[in-house]
């Protein structure tokens, strides 16, 4: 992957922040060079030895450099990934606290300071309560929540703590180790297209001819994507308990998996034990808190589109779905084929959760949800595949599909009514939740997919899709107004359009929309190209399409936000130096513990840079989120 | 065997074919044969008739789509003002004449006709003067000097339909029908809800009692004699007072309804469809004399679909029905917002430029420094 100025800059900057100038200089030089031994990373960093190995052990704990042993030399590559993930930590915690608590948030904070560490030193460092760190994004402004101080005082029992990492741990939040996780996904790649060819087989002699070629890549997909399903568990069983891998990998591709309800956890004590007697190493797994992050930009999604309540249910809905979901980007694993009861969501939904508001009510004669109520088959997929797997599907997980096709306004027909109180207002809440969902279903973001009767999922590549076109779209507005945001969406519409066309297409006068135009042209977001009609090649005999590339937008806009955030980094770090003397005045440990005061004055001067810094930081992590949007999800 | 009177023939056929004038139909040598008209079917006669048809302007020889030679048949009207004009005129007049609806070019005249400059400007004027050809103005280019046939009507093609008036975009016409539907959409594809429209009810009700009567102070009635007004009208801070409370209502409003129009059930039926729609208009009146055609008011609405503020709904057997947005409510206080452009950043005219180190960086950055004190 090419390294843009911009992203390297930013992920340098990053680095710095948290880890300090000798890493930072480190990771520059590997991101700018990509893979290096030792002698030539010194050369260019121009460190001693001993300071390179310092540095470069700190950057292996945490994770942000691959390594690559051969029999002769090591090389060192940066983890780009994971150097700009550093910049999602305050959301992280927050979402770990909104899920689990104020322990769990700490947790986490703890282990983010060490990278990865074996559960015994991570409760170690829990308890000496040492979280004050003052890098880290969306924390630093809130002393009070920092470190046990803010609400446990330090009296957080052992038990509390172990159960709190087994639900993170079975969150998926926190994982395990594991070998690959410290060598590039393109040392592992070719490692395993080495060993296939050497193995003999098929591929004996390497790959000639484009498809035996792609019977090779074909077969390394299957395999990494094995070799990430078979990662350690943490219970010593298989990772997902009704995940079954195919051995032979002929279409474990296309698994598709129910979420059956599970029974509560009561097994947690004893994992709890299970962790304290192994050697356990655990990390931070920013794959899967992507997931749930992206959850949240989905729910705002829905909430700007249909409304609260609707988002609310759906907020349920991604939470029931997001167990079986290990990262972002999943779609080659199938992971999206997972389907979700309406009976499950009614079951997890709160009491709270007024469901019968949120959609206008109408007589039901001027309602008909017959094609919405038909399972509807993923956009491009292949429908004998489909067929198929819903069987495996069903000997899997031992569930019955209701094999007639149900009637409509009905609630699931495998809750038998009579075993409720009051069956009526049971009904009606289904009935109300089912409207939401068809809503979800009905609109024009691909919310949900009805999988089978009553059973749904969602295109997670579709929605992503749409929610990115969206926040172009809010951008192209921004910046170019409605006219520019009009003729764009003409052209992604229609594709190359002819300069004498749009007045009538757009509806806006010839003269603005060459300014416009020409004004959009050089930013970068369009592009003209002249087809001569004949030979003369005289500007009057030419046609002049315009045209609209949106990878390339979405490219340029994403290297916006990365240098964006760089100069919010840049800046906040000059505000930082300007306001040193009184940060530090105030963190003096007379005046801590109340012994001196500080004046009126001074008392203005912190707070007002408090101000300033939480400002910085909440804008970074909003512009974090949109990069989230455009590079991760 | 005397010889064919040409001239009686001439007329007869004129009339046989008569109406086939002005229009695109060609008349070939089959068709006069076919009528029967010319003795003995006899080549020499026809050649000639046909001849002194052309002589009088009253048929013009072209070749048909099969190649062969056929005539096209002119009105009397335009004959005779074929015949009065001059050869340059004529041929000027002539390549106007064909354009038809579409019009043409000054430039394209010229260099078809290959007549001097001059010749065809004088043959223009002379053409204006005697008001048998016109200038028009057509959507496409809308700097070209160009000439239609006095009394014809433009076509749509240059014309740009109903929304553009004498080759403009006829902005505030567009602007009126499209609120008009926009109102309508919104009204029939979302849903108010009661305690918002109550909510709103109360805003416009309190926005249009009468004001209290205070006491005015003797001071205050001073002012107001010194200024020469009466006693109705309101002072300037009032008006001020006025003007702040009409706009907050507003918001307040906006708010309502943001929060208050909520979605349909799924399935829906009563989207209104584009035939609905154009039923609409035409009864409402908006069109101002002017054909509204579907077929228009679809291109307006397309238009709104490319702004975001309506979307297509699938109704059963697909038909499409017009949906508001949510988005196309919201107050402007609540968005919508891009997190790169609330930055400055994003909105930053020199951030190609902005380098650390550079002519402006983040350091010296007033953008910034004025984003932070907002």
């Amino acid at each position: 992957m090419s390294q843009s100025k911009n992203a390297v800059e930013l992920c340098a900057l990053l680095v710095d922040e948290i880890y300090g100038e000798l890493t930072s200089r480190i990771i520059t030089i590997l991101l700018r060079r990509g893979r290096l031994q030792i002698q030539p990373l010194g050369r260019h960093t121009r460190l001693t030895r001993r300071q390179l190995k310092h540095g470069l052990a700190i950057l292996i704990q945490q994770h942000l450099v691959f390594f690559h042993e051969t029999k002769s030399s090591t090389h060192y590559e940066a983890n780009k990934d994971a150097a700009y993930n550093l910049i999602r930590t305050g959301k992280v915690l927050e979402v770990v606290e909104n899920k689990f608590g104020g322990v769990a948030k700490d947790l986490v904070h703890s282990l983010f300071l060490m990278g990865h560490a074996k559960v015994p030193d991570l409760f170690e460092a829990y308890e000496s309560g040492d979280h004050r760190a003052t890098g880290d994004f969306g924390v630093s402004e809130k002393p009070a929540t920092n470190g046990v101080n803010g609400h446990t005082n330090g009296h957080t029992s052992a038990h509390e703590l172990r159960q709190t990492l087994v639900k993170l741990l079975d969150a998926g939040f926190i994982a395990p180790i594991y070998n690959q996780m410290f060598r590039s996904p393109t040392d592992l790649r070719n490692e395993l297209e080495t060993d296939l060819q050497a193995s003999g087989g098929a591929f004996d002699g390497g790959a000639k001819g484009p498809k035996k070629k792609t019977a090779l890549r074909d077969k390394l997909e299957q395999q990494l994507e094995d070799m990430r399903s078979t990662r350690p568990a943490w219970e010593g069983k298989g990772r997902k308990r009704d995940r079954e891998i195919d051995s032979n990998g002929s279409n474990g591709s296309a698994k598709r998996r129910r979420i059956v309800e599970d029974g509560s956890d009561n097994d947690d004590d004893l994992k709890g034990d299970l962790l304290l007697n192994g050697d356990l190493t655990v990390y931070l797994n920013y794959e899967k808190l992507a997931v749930a992050l992206r959850n949240q930009e989905l729910v705002a999604l829905a909430h700007t589109r249909i409304g609260d309540v609707t988002s609310q249910v759906y907020d349920k809905f991604l939470a029931l779905l997001e167990p079986v979901i290990d990262r972002c980007q999943e779609h080659i694993d199938g992971g999206d084929g997972t389907t979700i009861r309406l009976k499950s969501v009614y079951n997890a939904l709160p009491e709270n959760v007024n469901v019968s508001l949120g959609i206008g009510k109408i007589g039901k004669d001027k309602i008909d949800t017959g094609a919405l109520d038909r399972p509807q088959l993923k956009p491009q997929s292949e429908i004998e595949e489909d067929g198929d797997d819903d069987e495996d599907m069903i000997k899997d997980i031992g569930a019955v599909r209701p094999s007639v096709p149900q009637p409509r306004f009905i609630v699931d027909d495998d809750n038998p009514h009579d075993l409720f109180a009051s069956v009526d207002e049971e009904e009606r809440r289904m009935d109300d939740l089912n409207n939401h969902l068809r809503v979800l279903l009905a609109d024009e973001a691909p919310f949900l997919r009805m999988c089978f009767d009553n059973e749904y999922t969602v295109d997670f590549p579709e929605l992503v899709e749409y929610l990115k076109d969206k926040e172009l779209a809010f951008y192209l507005r921004e910046c170019f107004g409605p006219g520019g945001h009009r003729l764009v969406r003409v052209m992604q519409k229609l594709g190359k359009v002819d300069e004498k066309q749009l007045p009538q297409i757009a509806l806006m006068k010839q003269k603005d929309i060459r300014t416009k135009l020409a004004e959009m042209q050089m930013a970068g977001m369009v592009d003209i190209q002249g087809v001569p009609r004949d030979a003369s090649h005289t500007n009057a005999r030419m046609i002049f399409l315009w045209h609209f590339d949106e990878e390339r937008v979405k490219a340029l806009f994403l290297e916006k936000i990365y240098k964006a955030m760089s100069r919010h980094l840049q800046r906040l770090d000059i505000v930082r130096r300007k306001n040193s003397g009184i940060v530090q005045l105030s963190q003096r440990s007379d005046v801590l513990s109340g012994t001196v005061a500080l004046t009126e004055e001074q008392t203005n001067l912190i707070s007002d840079f408090r101000k300033t810094e939480s400002k910085f930081v909440l804008q970074i992590s909003r512009l974090d989120g949109l990069v989230a949007i455009f590079k991760d999800y | 065997m005397a010889a064919p009177n040409v001239k009686a023939l001439m007329e007869v056929i004129y009339e046989a074919f008569e109406e086939k004038k002005d229009s695109k139909e060609t008349v070939s040598q089959g068709n006069i044969l076919a009528a029967k008209l010319i003795p003995n079917d006899d080549a020499s006669t026809l050649l000639a008739v046909a001849q002194g048809l052309c002589n009088e302007k009253k048929w013009k020889i072209v070749t048909d789509n099969t190649g062969a030679i056929a005539w096209r048949v002119r009105s009397q009207e335009e004959a005779t003002k074929y015949n009065s004009l001059k050869p340059e005129d004529e041929i000027v007049y002539s390549f106007i004449d064909e354009s038809g609806r579409d019009g043409i070019w000054i430039k394209t005249i010229r260099s078809r006709s290959q007549l001097h400059d001059s010749l065809v400007n004088a043959a223009i004027k002379h053409l204006v003067s005697k008001k048998y050809i016109q200038e028009m103005k057509s959507v496409e280019a809308s700097t070209r000097k160009m000439y239609i046939r006095s009394g014809l009507v433009q076509s749509d093609k240059t014309k740009g339909g109903p929304w553009f008036t004498d080759g403009d975009l006829d902005e505030v016409f567009i602007d009126g029908v499209r609120q008009a539907l926009y109102d309508y959409i919104l009204n029939t594809s979302l849903y108010l809800t009661a305690a918002a429209q109550k909510q709103i009810d109360r805003i416009e009700k309190r926005a249009k009692e009468p004001k209290k009567k205070s006491k005015i102070s003797t001071h205050q009635v001073q002012a107001l004699r010194d200024r020469g007004l009466g006693t109705t009208a309101l002072t300037m801070e009032e008006e001020m007072q006025r003007r702040m409370k009409e706009q907050q209502d507003e918001l307040a409003k906006a708010e309502y309804k943001y929060d208050g129009y909520i979605t349909m059930p799924a399935g829906y039926t009563e989207y209104k469809t584009l035939d609905e729609l154009t039923e609409f208009v035409l009864g409402a009146g908006l069109a101002q004399g002017l054909v509204l055609t579907a077929k228009d008011l679809k291109q307006l609405l397309d238009v709104m679909c490319f702004d975001g503020d309506i979307e297509i709904m699938k109704i059963k057997n697909d038909l499409e029905g017009y949906k508001a947005t949510r988005q196309s409510v919201r107050p402007h206080t609540k968005g919508p917002y891009n997190r790169l452009t609330e930055a400055p950043c994003g909105r930053c005219p020199v951030f190609d430029l902005c380098e650390e180190g550079g002519p402006v960086g983040p350091s010296n950055c007033k953008y910034f420094q004025d984003w932070l004190e907002l």
